[in-house]
Parts: structure tokens; sequence; C-alpha cells
């Protein structure tokens, strides 16, 4: 399970990391 | 996509970097970084509730920095054995603390020195028992097999550089049927060799 946002948005990086293509996302995994 | 690093690439460097770079920030809170950070930040962006950090020691909340908010996808149960891996001046550790009660456990790992301190203080200063700190590398868990719950993270992974070694370890030491609930960045396409070699893209 995954959701996606913008970790950067807003901050001195936020350029680089539109140019590098970064996602942010919060994961959910279980182990069976 | 890349779960590890190019074979020339300074591992030793690289974790020199890290370290580097949150002992200033457990230093030095509100220097000139990349990142984000702070209980605000969290509430605004992250969707953390505002009230509940700020009911936390400063010591924890003002040197957050990481990028989502692993709590959104489901409430730690009481009773539980949660890490968090990278846990820097504690503050998810300190709200994992109050999720999981006087009978659960809640241990943060972190290699720098500087943001265990923080976040030992934190946790004596929230009178929060059952939670302590561990100085370790995520590769290399002071922890037995199939013994922890939850593993929660913030932005830490994408800083290691051999990804599949950090699953591997977090695969051995969660129990079967436990989980990983975790915020990190993704890159959306391969990068290049020489954008892989670049060690100041991995830092920041």
């Amino acid at each position: 399970m995954v959701e996606k946002f913008d970790p950067f948005l807003g901050t001195n990086k936020e350029k680089t990391a539109r140019k590098y293509g970064v996602d942010g996302v919060n994961f959910l995994a279980y182990k069976r | 996509m890349a779960l590890v690093c190019p074979m020339n690439f300074d591992k030793d460097k690289l974790k020199s970097e890290v370290r580097l770079t949150y002992s200033q920030l457990a230093g030095d809170p509100g220097g000139d970084y990349h990142f984000h950070r702070g209980a605000e930040y969290a509430a605004k962006h992250l969707g953390y509730d505002l009230a509940s950090l700020k009911a936390l020691p400063l010591a924890a909340t003002e040197v957050f920095c990481g990028m989502g908010n692993p709590f959104k996808m489901g409430t730690l149960e009481q009773g539980a054995t949660v890490i968090d891996i990278g846990s820097g001046g504690g503050m998810d550790c300190l709200l994992a603390a109050k999720q999981v009660g006087a009978n659960g456990t809640v241990i943060g790992i972190d290699m720098t020195d500087a943001m265990l301190e923080r976040s030992g203080g934190a946790a004596r200063a929230a009178g929060l028992a059952n939670v302590r700190f561990e100085k370790a590398d995520m590769t290399r868990l002071p922890l037995a097999d199939d013994s922890v719950d939850v593993v929660i993270s913030n932005g830490v992974i994408n800083l290691a550089p051999d990804k599949e070694a950090v699953f591997a370890e977090l695969f051995r030491v969660v129990k079967p049927g436990g989980r990983l609930q975790f915020a990190d960045i993704i890159m959306k396409s391969e990068l290049s060799e020489d954008a892989r070699n670049n060690i100041d893209l991995w830092t920041g």
C-alpha cells in the first residue's frame, strides 16, 4: 500500500528533486 | 530501480557525510539546511496533530525532518514492540510510545551520537519509560529474529547505500504478521551512473 506526496515542496531542493523525479511515499507492507 | 550503489561508490564517506549533517542539525536546529523541520512543518505539510507535537519536548520536535508520516498508515497497537529506523531527535518514537502504552516497547535506532543524546533526553523529559534509543547501523540491528511487531521510519532508508541489506535486516527482525510502516522518497526513473556516484545528491 503506497500513498504519494511531495517532500521537497517549498525547499531549496525542490528544483533538484523535480529534475531527478523524486516522489515521497508512505509505505505499508506486511511480513507473511 | 537501483537498490545498491555503483561498485566504486565510497559508502563510508556517504555514512560519514550523513552523520555530519545530522550531527550539525542536532547541535544547531536553526541552521541552514535543505529540508523543512519542526512541529509546525510536520503538522502543516505531513498531517501530524500539532497539539500532540506541542505536548512533546522541544528537543525532539525542533530537529524533526521527516518527509512523510508513518502514522498515517495505521495506529500502533497497545503492547506492540516498535522500532524506528533513523530515530533522530525521537519525535516519532515518543508518539509511538504513547500509542503502544506501558506494555509496549519502542526502540529508536540511530547512528549519530548527538541525535541519540537528544532523543534520550527528550524521552526522559517526556517521562516515557517504554522507549529507548540504541546506536546501530540499520543493516546490523541489535535485535533478535522475529522480535518486532512494527518498523517505522521517516525519510531515512533512502540514505542507505545498500537498501537490499536494510530490507533483509528488517525482514529478519520483524515477526511473521508484523509490518513495515514507513515514509521515504523514491525515484520515478532510473538514475544515471554519474548521478548515482554524486555524493551530494545522496546527502542533499
